[in-house]
């Protein structure tokens, strides 16, 4: 794709004397300055390179060479960043499902907010990859009638998923974790269907609360996020998420049942408060060398049983501070407070965003109103501490 | 201002003082201390979850 005026669709938002850029076409996330949104926003409107420089070179007093130089780099990276991008390969039409083996080597059902969900696995390593996330919720029926029926199978190097026996998905088998990402947003739009699927994002984040506040820790996989979360929620926090955290359209957190995976590591630091994890086997992961144990998420604020629902839970809570946690044994325990502007692009890294201008717009609003921290620590007691002023702090 | 309204109002009405004092500001003109590019990752350019691998066990 070239870089021209007619791919050139986007939204601003003006940070300082920065310019945060989402284009459209690309769905990408640009932080430009002053100069380098000028040069941009000429051929956004399509003015020729001469004009370009000219106005540029008037504007900043520079010799026209200068001017030159820079408008042809910028040009230049937006032109590598057009080219760069794939419009995704048409997957073109799957098979009839008829046409797939389904085979039921098992059969689940889970209960959630009232909802039956039903897997049916093709096999066994399918079912240990996951089931292990909602077996707490596991729920015996016989039932022929669920709200949720979503089937796997493993066939000749694909991995497939049908739900409700129409819609069909499939990925190479190497891929098996989008799968999993798919099934995620099934279960998820499920749940809280009045939200009609309409996500501002999910963020690789794991998320508690307390009250109508709550905490994120974005991270990647070994930061302490499921640690540090599952400390929270022994301290009296609800656990939103363990790393699927949805945020609605209107910027309002909302909650994922899936277990909180925890590493060898975690657990000295867990035994003492979740006796039960030493119960619990192990599971491989096929993408991951590291075992992990599985502990069921707790709210303790609302009622375990009868009339609690996933979809009530987190209706109303919002985010009060986003903070990127890093376990590191040697450091006490040290909150730093970070502009949001320097924490965008991790934050980024951690998200998906539809590609919708209304979205990012919204998205870009929503992140800049919470304030956002760093937080290394060492001492898991004085983090809990830190995170619950935060939760009760923080207004 | 708003960016648009800047950019437009670029090259009009402004005195090379004023011109000189705003180049001031920036150091030297290179297209990697103006524009960075956020999230390398792909995953916002997809149309369905397609999340990296390290999301899940």
């Amino acid at each position: 794709m070239d870089f021209s005026r007619e791919h050139i669709e986007y939204r601003v938002k003006q940070i300082g004397d920065s310019s945060l850029v989402w284009l459209k076409t690309l769905n990408r996330y640009l932080q430009l300055e002053e100069p380098a949104f000028l040069v941009f926003q000429q051929f956004a409107d399509g003015l020729i390179m001469k004009e370009i420089v000219q106005n540029f070179a008037a504007e900043y007093a520079i010799p026209e060479a200068d001017a030159r130089r820079f408008v042809s780099e910028i040009k230049h990276r937006f032109e590598s960043l057009y080219r760069e991008f794939q419009v995704p390969d048409d997957p073109g039409v799957p098979p009839p499902a008829r046409a797939l083996p389904f085979l039921s080597y098992s059969e689940r059902n889970i209960k959630v907010s009232g909802k039956i969900i039903r897997f049916t696995f093709g096999d066994s390593v399918m079912e240990k990859y996951l089931f292990p996330h909602f077996a707490y919720l596991e729920f015996d029926t016989d039932q022929p009638v669920c709200d949720l029926h979503v089937e796997f199978l493993n066939h000749h190097g694909k991995v497939f998923m049908k739900v409700n026996q129409e819609q069909l998905y499939a990925w190479p088998a190497n891929q098996i974790y989008k799968l999993k990402g798919a099934l995620f947003m099934q279960i998820l739009n499920e749940i809280h269907d009045e939200i009609k699927g309409e996500w501002m994002g999910v963020i690789h984040a794991a998320s508690v609360s307390l009250g109508n506040r709550a905490v994120m820790f974005p991270a990647r996989s070994g930061g302490g996020k499921s640690t540090l979360a599952s400390l929270m929620m022994a301290h009296g926090c609800s656990l939103l998420s363990d790393d699927f955290t949805p945020i609605a359209l209107n910027g309002g957190i909302h909650s994922f049942p899936g277990s909180i995976s925890l590493k060898s590591g975690s657990l000295p630091v867990l035994e003492s408060y979740f006796p039960e994890l030493m119960e619990t086997r192990e599971s491989q992961s096929p993408s991951k060398e590291e075992a992990v144990r599985y502990l069921r998420p707790q709210q303790p604020e609302y009622p375990a049983n009868g009339g609690f629902s996933y979809a009530e839970l987190a209706s109303s809570v919002q985010v009060h501070a986003i903070v990127f946690v890093q376990y590191k044994s040697q450091k006490a325990c040290e909150l730093e407070r970070i502009s949001n502007l320097t924490a965008l692009n991790d934050f980024l890294t951690e998200s998906w965003l539809p590609d919708d201008a209304r979205v990012s717009e919204k998205f870009l609003d929503w992140f800049f109103e919470i304030p956002c921290y760093t937080l290394h620590y060492g001492d898991n007691l004085k983090a809990v501490e830190l995170i619950l002023s935060l939760l009760k702090d923080v207004t | 201002m708003s960016p648009k309204e800047r950019s437009r109002s670029a090259n009009k009405n402004i005195s090379r003082k004023e011109a000189i004092s705003k180049a001031g500001k920036y150091a030297v003109f290179t297209a990697s201390s103006m524009m960075l590019i956020l999230n390398p990752v792909k995953a916002q350019a997809e149309p369905s979850p397609d999340l990296p691998p390290d999301w899940y066990y």
